[in-house]
């Protein structure tokens, strides 16, 4: 008899969303969290008075996140205060001047089409593309398993319009925004969003360019900030029985006769369970936890050819000002040929660059609690990566904060640099060393198509039994909504294959 | 004979296809090269990937 039903290995969103979901269906579940807070990257923290977002600023695409409260027996609305976020975002251009994109796709296309009339008469073409793509791919992808071929066949059986958009997968990102807009200034605002994805436009798979289109389908900010949204989640599994342990470490998953049958601490204390759920990187998973022994010799090089995803450095600054902003989301224009230039450069070169595009997220617009009276919260996304080549995060990290705030204050908020109240920064290394991610990898592996769905590892192990996956290692990949959504694909097929 | 002539016709479609395929990847930008350059290079990952 099994300590557990099921062990969740890790509480970031996709193990909390399946370990609430397998609590509701009646299992003794238990998370295990290295750390002695929940959410990994979508998580808050506090300093000086002053809460701070860890990594994700938003939650956009909330379906997936609907459909999950709802199976625990609630709703998002009840659970969550969610604010909508209007303006959606503002793009900056380094004259000073801003770019406001309202929460209106009317009023957006008046926007695009006072920039240039050709593409504004595009912007309704790019509207009715996005939405049908959106409704497809909520329909199939962020419900349904991605593990096999006839997996794929049931996705076309349920959608037949997917076949139409196949093409779109062979083409990337910026291919299909070029496609609709040829002004520099429209495509300004959407070249950045390549981003959320961990790879710059020319690599970022073609279905993704329907982002610039779901902002416009809402953006929204938890009121407290984003941890409100993994609390929740613990909260209704709570109330089902859900266990969780912080300060616990795995460090091996045991498999016996190619099963998984438990875990073992850090401490050398194991705990035994018929499932296992895991909801860490796949490559530390696979290679480290569990030995590639007990995987096949094509599994042996399917993980190791993965590369980890981008890696991040975060910027927390608390001010004593109201920054000269508009949005919470404040964008510096770049085209998605800036940006494809800027990764060639930097990021595969090694070479930091300090004045580059980055994003400015403002939540005490939104939320002004995060702060204390006539306070305010800005987390900054530097672009920056994982391997320096001449240099080392640890070295160069309190110039780092220096020369960014310099950057900062010189065109996106003014005076910043005298009103830093609080400051602080982690870089690429501190998110490995704290949330347990292999070089930063804020979404676990490389998403390009050759890393997507079927050839993402699956939710449910081929190689080792009643071993699971979530998070943003497996299919549907990073990102709040999909990782949330791979709790619920999980939770599913152990509803299928473990009963 | 005909055994060669199915040969010769292989040969020669294979070298228009060769050859369309060149003119075609001279004809992309940078990022669209390195957007097939990355999918052709993952190829032979695919099969392992699809294992896990």
């Amino acid at each position: 008899m099994a300590d557990y039903d099921v062990i969740v290995i890790g509480a970031g969103l996709g193990g909390l969303s399946a370990g609430a979901l397998l609590s509701a269906q009646g299992r003794k579940v238990l998370i295990l969290e290295q750390s002695q807070r929940i959410g990994g990257c979508c998580s808050s923290f506090e300093r000086d008075g002053f809460r701070f977002d860890v990594g994700a600023s938003i939650v956009e695409i909330i379906k997936p996140i609907e459909d999950v409260f709802k199976k625990l027996g609630t709703t998002l609305q009840a659970e969550i205060d969610l604010i909508p976020c209007d303006p959606v975002m503002s793009v900056m251009h380094r004259d000073g001047s801003n770019l406001t994109i309202p929460f209106s796709l009317e009023k957006t296309g008046e926007l695009i089409r006072s920039i240039s009339t050709e593409d504004g008469r595009h912007w309704d073409d790019f509207v009715e593309f996005c939405a049908e793509m959106a409704d497809i791919s909520l329909d199939t992808f962020f419900e349904m398993p991605a593990d096999s071929m006839l997996d794929m066949l049931k996705m076309v059986n349920r959608q037949p319009r997917l076949v139409k958009y196949l093409p779109v997968f062979l083409s990337s990102y910026q291919q299909i925004l070029e496609h609709f807009f040829k002004d520099e200034r429209v495509l300004q605002c959407m070249g950045y969003q390549s981003l959320y994805f961990g790879l710059p436009p020319a690599l970022v798979p073609g279905p993704y360019a329907m982002i610039p289109y779901t902002e416009q389908m809402g953006i929204y900010y938890p009121c407290g900030g984003m941890i409100q949204i993994p609390t929740a989640l613990l909260r209704v599994g709570k109330k089902f029985g859900l266990q969780i342990r912080y300060n616990s470490l795995v460090s091996k998953v045991i498999v016996r006769g190619h099963r998984a049958v438990g875990v073992q601490l850090e401490d050398g204390s194991e705990i035994s369970a018929s499932v296992i759920v895991s909801d860490i990187n796949a490559k530390t998973l696979y290679l480290k936890l569990i030995g590639d022994e007990y995987l096949s010799m094509l599994s042996r090089k399917g993980i190791r050819s993965y590369a980890y995803s981008k890696a991040v450095p975060m910027l927390y600054l608390g001010v004593d000002f109201e920054p000269s902003l508009e949005s919470h989301h404040n964008l510096i224009a770049a085209t998605p040929e800036d940006i494809n230039q800027y990764w060639w450069k930097h990021v595969e070169t090694g070479q930091l660059d300090y004045e580059t595009v980055g994003l400015v997220c403002w939540p005490t617009r939104t939320d002004p609690s995060l702060a204390p009276e006539g306070h305010h919260v800005l987390n900054i996304i530097p672009e920056g990566f994982y391997h320096l080549a001449d240099e080392n995060w640890d070295s160069i990290k309190d110039a780092f904060i220096e020369k960014e705030i310099d950057y900062y204050s010189k065109f996106a908020i003014p005076g910043l640099k005298d009103h830093v109240r609080f400051a602080e920064c982690a870089t690429p290394l501190d998110f490995e060393r704290q949330l347990q991610l292999p070089e930063g990898s804020i979404y676990a592996l490389q998403q390009d198509i050759t890393a997507q769905a079927i050839f993402r590892p699956a939710a449910r192990s081929k190689n080792i039994h009643g071993l699971y996956l979530v998070g943003a290692s497996t299919h549907p990949g990073g990102g709040v909504p999909s990782t949330i959504a791979s709790g619920l694909i999980a939770s599913t097929l152990i509803q299928t294959f473990e009963d | 004979m005909k055994k060669r002539n199915i040969f010769l016709r292989v040969i020669f479609w294979g070298i228009i296809f060769l050859l369309g395929g060149c003119i075609w990847y001279s004809s992309l930008n940078e990022g669209q090269k390195r957007f097939v350059k990355n999918f052709l290079k993952q190829i032979p990952n695919l099969p392992s990937r699809y294992s896990l």
